[in-house]
């Protein structure tokens, strides 16, 4: 009992170990948690999926140019 | 003897740690970082700059760099602690409070997407060498790597984010303005490193 106590403790220190974000506003407070939550559990469900339609929107603009990108970066390390 | 064994045991576990918090960077990268800005255990990071040192000597040994690889690394070391200072002494005008160590976790920690990026291109220079051609298998590629390196872009801009909201506690838009700063002068170092050839793509 006293080691879940103890955890208990460890934990609730940890989650408050800064204050929550204040933007100035209740409603953009709001919004910012509500948009921040998706990212703080693998953000990658929602990164990958929004990462394709942009990469999507560059080939439709670059074309070609995308493959030139690709050899700069490649080149990159 | 009884001593190295326990320090053996002690580095081991820092090791294991490493292993997890870089799995709740991915899983869970707020609860991640918020654990790690309580890290204490030095040893973790001595395993991150291990790796980024393994990533230059391969990046030398393989692609022939002008600059030999602990060149390259004590510039990293420069680039980084740069960084951290940069952000410990603006972040102390809004907040007294902040602590060098969790400063040197946190960002040290963020190191995880650079290094996942370098090492996967490093990995395709030698699968597929550029330059890419125009052809249907150029283009899919050039779709697959550019979609991977904006994944690892976000991911690398959230845990940089949090870096510095856990290290400084200041809220969304005092970071933003931290950051915007940070790259008023990050940008010019970052092309006068290009122009010398040492980091053609800037490893932060």
């Amino acid at each position: 009992m006293k080691s879940y106590s103890l955890r208990f403790r460890k934990q609730i220190g940890e989650v408050f170990v800064i204050q929550p974000n204040d933007l100035g506003n209740s409603f953009l407070n709001f919004l910012f948690k509500k948009s921040t939550a998706y990212l703080k559990r693998f953000p990658f469900l929602y990164i990958l999926p929004a990462t394709v339609i942009i990469v999507f929107f560059i080939y439709l603009i670059l074309g070609k140019g995308i493959v030139t990108i690709t050899s700069l970066l490649q080149y990159g390390f | 003897m009884v001593f190295d064994k326990k320090k053996l045991a002690n580095i081991t576990v820092s090791f294991i740690f490493v292993i997890r918090n870089f799995f709740f960077l991915i899983f869970f990268p707020y609860k991640g970082m918020r654990k790690i800005s309580l890290e204490k255990d030095y040893w973790q990071i001595v395993f991150i700059f291990l790796l980024v040192f393994i990533y230059f000597k391969l990046a030398y040994f393989l692609r022939e760099n002008v600059y030999p690889a602990t060149f390259t690394f004590l510039i990293f070391l420069v680039n980084f602690f740069l960084m951290i200072g940069f952000f410990y002494i603006l972040g102390k005008v809004f907040n007294r409070k902040i602590k060098k160590r969790v400063l040197f976790f946190t960002f040290s920690y963020s190191l995880l997407p650079t290094l996942i990026w370098f090492f996967t291109t490093l990995f395709f220079y030698f699968i597929l060498p550029p330059p890419r051609t125009f052809s249907l298998a150029g283009k899919i590629f050039s779709i697959f790597f550019i979609t991977f390196s904006l994944t690892v872009f976000f991911w690398k801009l959230i845990l940089f984010y949090l870096a510095i909201r856990f290290s400084t506690g200041l809220s969304f838009f005092k970071i933003v303005y931290l950051i915007f700063l940070f790259f008023v002068w990050y940008t010019p170092y970052s092309v006068l490193l290009y122009y010398l050839k040492i980091f053609r793509v800037p490893f932060i």
